[in-house]
């Protein structure tokens, strides 16, 4: 391992190599965000699920673009303020992985808050948009949460990055991630089972099931690793 | 992921070479938390960290990790 502190030049470098990154997905991810929501409520509307989201893709395109615009500029400076040079410097990185476990276990439970406000929208909202489909703000929900996930994935702190997965993947997140993994399963195969017989009686409700199943699929590892994980926390420094 | 089987005097040699969780970390290329589950025994580590434990602490995996008794 290098133990040599980075120069200023060095550390110079990196953030102009990060601007240029970090203005670069904002090329790239918001097409992409834009191009996804347009296809996504055009396969809804042709599958008939619901005629009041985005009629056409400008439509589809501006909040994802807004939202993703915002929330990049900010995490990009927050990206230059302080952790741009943890990526290119083991050492510094591993100095500081604590604080970046915990700032992933955040994002985790940011995310699955968003998800599920986002799944509770659809299903209490979808409805109504089929009966009047005139009226809708579910598109720009599901465009913030789109950019959410786009923002996570492409910039954040960083965190998809080779070299800071690389930092943080040790022997024991690999292992929590893999408990967390096998205990969603479970929990989701009992939901099904449960929902199943829910369904039976109540077939009107399947839309909505689904979509808390989808969600639940989703949120149960998540909320799981991110237990686990705080379990481990502690110690004695 | 925890054994009962298992017991470790990893805290142990640590406290005794002066090093802490951090420090120890980063000389094996693991995260803080990593030692803090293996030294309260919820966590088991592989053969490989148990031997760069071992080399990091300058004894033996078997000095470092024991079968306890019943």
């Amino acid at each position: 391992m290098n133990d040599e502190p980075l120069t200023g030049e060095e550390i110079r470098n990196w953030r102009r190599q990060n601007f240029w990154r970090g203005f670069g997905n904002i090329f790239w991810v918001a097409p992409l965000a834009a191009v996804t929501t347009g296809i996504g409520s055009k396969v809804l509307e042709e599958a008939g699920v619901s005629q009041g989201l985005p009629a056409n893709v400008m439509h589809a395109a501006v909040g994802p673009l807004f939202f993703l615009l915002t929330i990049n500029a900010y995490t990009w400076l927050l990206y230059l303020k302080q952790d741009g040079h943890e990526v290119i410097h083991e050492r510094l990185l591993r100095q500081r992985v604590d604080r970046y476990q915990t700032r992933w276990r955040l994002a985790l439970i940011a995310f699955v808050a968003a998800a599920s406000w986002l799944t509770f929208q659809i299903s209490t909202q979808i409805d109504k948009f089929v009966r009047d489909p005139g009226k809708d703000s579910l598109p720009f929900m599901y465009a913030a949460a789109m950019a959410s996930l786009a923002a996570m994935a492409c910039q954040g702190p960083g965190y998809f990055r080779p070299a800071m997965r690389k930092g943080l993947n040790d022997e024991l997140m690999k292992n929590l991630r893999r408990q967390s993994v096998v205990a969603g399963y479970f929990c989701v195969m009992f939901l099904l089972c449960a929902s199943f017989a829910v369904i039976l009686f109540r077939p009107d409700l399947t839309v909505t099931i689904l979509l808390w199943l989808i969600f639940a699929g989703a949120a149960i590892p998540l909320l799981g690793y991110t237990f686990l994980d705080w379990r481990a926390d502690p110690g004695d420094g | 992921m925890a054994d009962p089987r298992l017991g470790n005097r990893l805290r142990e040699f640590r406290t005794q070479r002066g090093l802490t969780q951090t420090q120890l970390a980063m000389q094996i290329g693991v995260s803080r938390k990593t030692i803090n589950t293996v030294e309260n025994s919820i966590f088991v580590p592989s053969t490989v960290l148990a031997l760069n434990l071992a080399h990091a602490l300058k004894t033996s995996v078997e000095e470092l990790f024991f079968l306890l008794k019943n």
